[in-house]
Parts: C-alpha cells; structure tokens; sequence
C-alpha cells in the first residue's frame, strides 16, 4: 500500500505548488549569487526607467488616441496604423547603445536617452497606408518610422512650427 | 500559553476569506488575545478591523512587510482593542518575495518575525490573498507549538471547488517542508445563496471528496455581514444579526483545534 503510494508519488507530473516550494530550496546564499543580485538590481533600475519613460508616453498617447476617437466619426476612411515597429522605447544608435551598456556592465546608473522613440498610432489615408507599407517593406525594421517623421518634419518645418534640424 | 496560529485561505478570489478572518478574531477577542495579520496586499482585513481606507499612506511602511523583512513583528503591532491587535499590510507588500529573496529569507520568515510574540497571543489569525505565493506560502509554513492550522474558504462556486485541492496541496507542501504539525482545521462554506439550487449537490460532493472536513456550520450570504465592512463593529445595531452564523462557526473551530487530531484525513 505505501510502497503503492510512493511510486504513485514518484511518478506524479510536478505541479504549480511543488515548483513554488522547490523554488526556495536551491542555495541562495553564496557569493556569486549575491553578485547576481546585486546585477540585477541595477538591469531593475534600468527597466525602471524605461517603465517610466513607457507609462509617460502611454499617456501621450492615450491623448493622440482620444482625439483621434473624435474625429473618427468624420474621416471614418481612415486607415489604423499601429506602428510596432518601435515598440522597443529607448531606440539608441549603436554608438549610444554601446555607452549604455558600458555604464550597465560597470555599475553605473544608465542616463536616460533622449533619443528614444514614442509608441504611437494613428490614423491615416489608404492610399498613404499602402504606399508606405510597400516603401517600408523593401528596408529594414524601423524605416517605416523614419519615413513617418521625415515626412511630419518637414511640413512643420516648412510651416514654421519646429526649428529647421 | 503559546498561540495558536489559524491561516484562512483559498486561491480563488472573493470566498470570505477577509471577512471570515475579520470577524473570527473580533470574536475570539472577546474572551481572549488575538493577533490578527493581514497577508494580503489588497488590505482588506486591514481596513475591516481599523475603518481605514487610505492604507498606502496610513500604514507607510509600517506593515506585515516590514516585520518580515526586519524579522521582528514587535514594532508594527497596532491596536484595534482591548484584546485584539492587527499587523496590517497594503500595496507594498507586492515587495515582498522579491525583498525576501534580496534578504535571504525563506518560507518560515514569518516565525522568526513572530516568535518573540508568540506568547502574547491566545490566537493569530491570518487572511491571505486568493495566490499561490509567497504571501500564501508563509503563514502556513509558520510553526506554532500551540498548533498551526488552514481555514479552507468555499464559496460553493464550480471555480472554488476546483481551488480546493490546489490549496490542499499547499497546505501539504507546507506540512512537508517548514511545518510538520500543520493541519487542515476544515472547509468553510460561505457566501452560500439561501435559495441556489445546486448547494445541495456541492455540500454533497465536499462531503464525499473530503471526509470530515467540512465545517457544520455554514454561513449564509447575508446583507447585515457585507455591511459591516462599512458599519464597523462598535455600535453596531445590526451586528448580533450580521454574526448570526460565526458565532457557532467560531465555537465549532475552536472545538475543531483543542482537539490533538482535530481532522481525520489529514
Ligand atoms: N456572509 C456574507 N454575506 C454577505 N456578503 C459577504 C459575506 N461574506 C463576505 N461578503 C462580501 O463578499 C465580498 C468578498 O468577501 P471578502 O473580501 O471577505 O472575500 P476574500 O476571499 O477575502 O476576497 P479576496 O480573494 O479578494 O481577498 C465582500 O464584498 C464581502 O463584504
Ligand atoms: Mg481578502
């Protein structure tokens, strides 16, 4: 009988409750994983910041949103472009990618970038949609951005609402 | 005399489990010492027993979590009356496995905190969150001399007759690793509809399933017990009404864990 139940309990998949409990019998208390931690601490306070900068943006963009919900009712032949292509917020170039991770791999706090992009989305014409769709699908990821506010920057330029770069 | 430690939980949300730990240790407070602690970041026993709604900003850093990670409840035991004391929580206590862990704490943190207190206490009752976690976790895993025991919370749901064995099985993980004498004290059905066609059946298939270890007692959904959550229990004019059933679920479990073996199957 409780040699029955043992093999039973032997072969018994692993569930949620015994993961949790073996969880916490691994060593935790040497050195290298105090190192670890400490590591850890620091990617935290990374992603901290890049939280922050995403939830101010969320609210930037939970305004764009709701001015476009008003005038939806009106240009209802607008295309919904969710572009994902810059879902990553801190977009830095690879010289600045390359300082970042330096400051991360030394333990220095990393500065926030400026040069990073906004999660957006908008509405736009179909027949803009289509043509940039086709133009960003011979580049690469993150041209179809690019091309978006090439375009947007130049016409505030050219109207005088944003300084010539 | 050493307390004893009765922890009520469920994995599933919304059973009872805050107020049926409010109002079991206001009850057993009248004639003995309770500690009450509230191992939820939500703070709901918390706010029962203090009318407090404001806990981020009231309880800053003064709670469940702080005693945890300082090892030491003393400093964050506050008073609700003349026999009843609460360690309260909030928010922060999201913190906690991940502080645990920072700290090198394990599943018994809780009984460290604890043990200089121990002794003031006839009773500590615990509410936990409807998870699996550390939050859950710890209260079981926490060794009373007096004896340890898990209130199971049903609210004769199909979702909490499926949470049941999950939170049985925690319970034996927890007797199997940090707290050897923990037992199951029984399952509470609460929140129970007068009129719901299928009680009948779920009382039956509880009965069946778990041999003993449904309560007699069980506590009918009633206006006057959600009310108090507003009312408070001092001046009360309803409150006889709002106890009507944990008065004898209250008499049943003490009943239940005088006893040396209180449950059969455990
Ligand atoms: N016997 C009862 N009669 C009427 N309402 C009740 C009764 N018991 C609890 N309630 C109400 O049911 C709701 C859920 O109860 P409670 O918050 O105590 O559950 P819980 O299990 O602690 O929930 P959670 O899983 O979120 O922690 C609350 O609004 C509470 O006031
Ligand atoms: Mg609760």
């Amino acid at each position: 009988m409780s040699a029955k139940n043992n093999l039973k309990d032997r072969i018994k998949k692993p569930n949620a409750t015994q993961a949790f409990f073996n969880s916490y019998e691994t060593n935790t208390d040497d050195d290298s994983n105090i190192e670890k931690n400490k590591n850890e601490d620091i990617a935290n306070d990374a992603n901290k910041k890049v939280n922050n900068n995403k939830a101010e943006n969320d609210i930037e963009l939970k305004n764009v949103n709701n001015n476009i919900e008003k005038t939806n009712a009106i240009n209802n032949d607008k295309t919904y472009v969710n572009d994902n292509n810059v879902v990553n917020i801190i977009d830095v170039d690879h010289v600045e990618d390359d300082e970042y991770l330096r400051e991360l791999a030394t333990g220095k706090k990393p500065i926030k970038k400026k040069n990073k992009k906004v999660f957006t989305s908008f509405y736009m014409d179909p027949d803009l949609a289509v043509i940039v769709d086709k133009i960003a699908a011979r580049g690469e990821k993150g041209d179809k951005s690019k091309l978006i506010n090439l375009g947007i920057r130049k016409l505030l330029e050219e109207y005088g609402a944003i300084e010539k770069k | 005399m050493t307390a004893k430690i009765v922890t009520f939980g469920i994995s599933k949300g919304g059973c009872s489990k805050s107020t049926s730990s409010g109002i079991t240790s206001y009850l057993l407070s009248k004639d003995e010492r309770v500690l009450a602690i509230d191992m939820d970041g939500q703070g709901n026993l918390t706010s029962f027993l203090t009318g407090e709604y404001d806990i981020c900003t009231v309880f800053e850093e003064r709670t469940i979590l702080e005693a945890i990670i300082n090892g030491d409840a003393r400093p964050y035991i506050i008073k609700i009356n003349k026999n009843l004391d609460l360690i309260p929580a909030n928010d922060f206590l999201a913190t906690l496995p991940r502080k645990m862990f920072e700290n090198h704490l394990k599943l018994d943190a809780l009984q460290s905190a604890l043990e200089p207190v121990m002794d003031d206490y006839d009773w500590i009752i615990i509410d936990t969150p409807p998870a699996l976690s550390e939050q859950t976790v710890i209260p079981l895993s926490t060794y009373s001399e007096a004896g340890s025991y898990a209130v199971v919370m049903f609210d004769g749901s199909m979702f909490a007759y499926y949470a049941i064995p999950k939170f049985l099985e925690i319970i034996e993980g927890a007797k199997e690793r940090y707290n050897p004498t923990l037992e199951t004290a029984g399952i509470l059905f609460s929140l129970i509809d007068a009129r719901a066609k299928e009680n009948e059946v779920m009382i039956e298939a509880v009965e069946e399933d778990y041999p003993n270890l449904k309560f007699d007692t069980i506590i009918k959904r009633k206006a006057s017990t959600r009310r108090l959550a507003i009312e408070g229990f001092d001046g009360n004019s309803e409150l006889r009404n709002a106890l009507e059933y944990y008065v004898p679920f209250v008499k049943e479990l003490k009943k239940r864990v005088s006893q040396k073996q209180p449950q059969g199957s455990n």
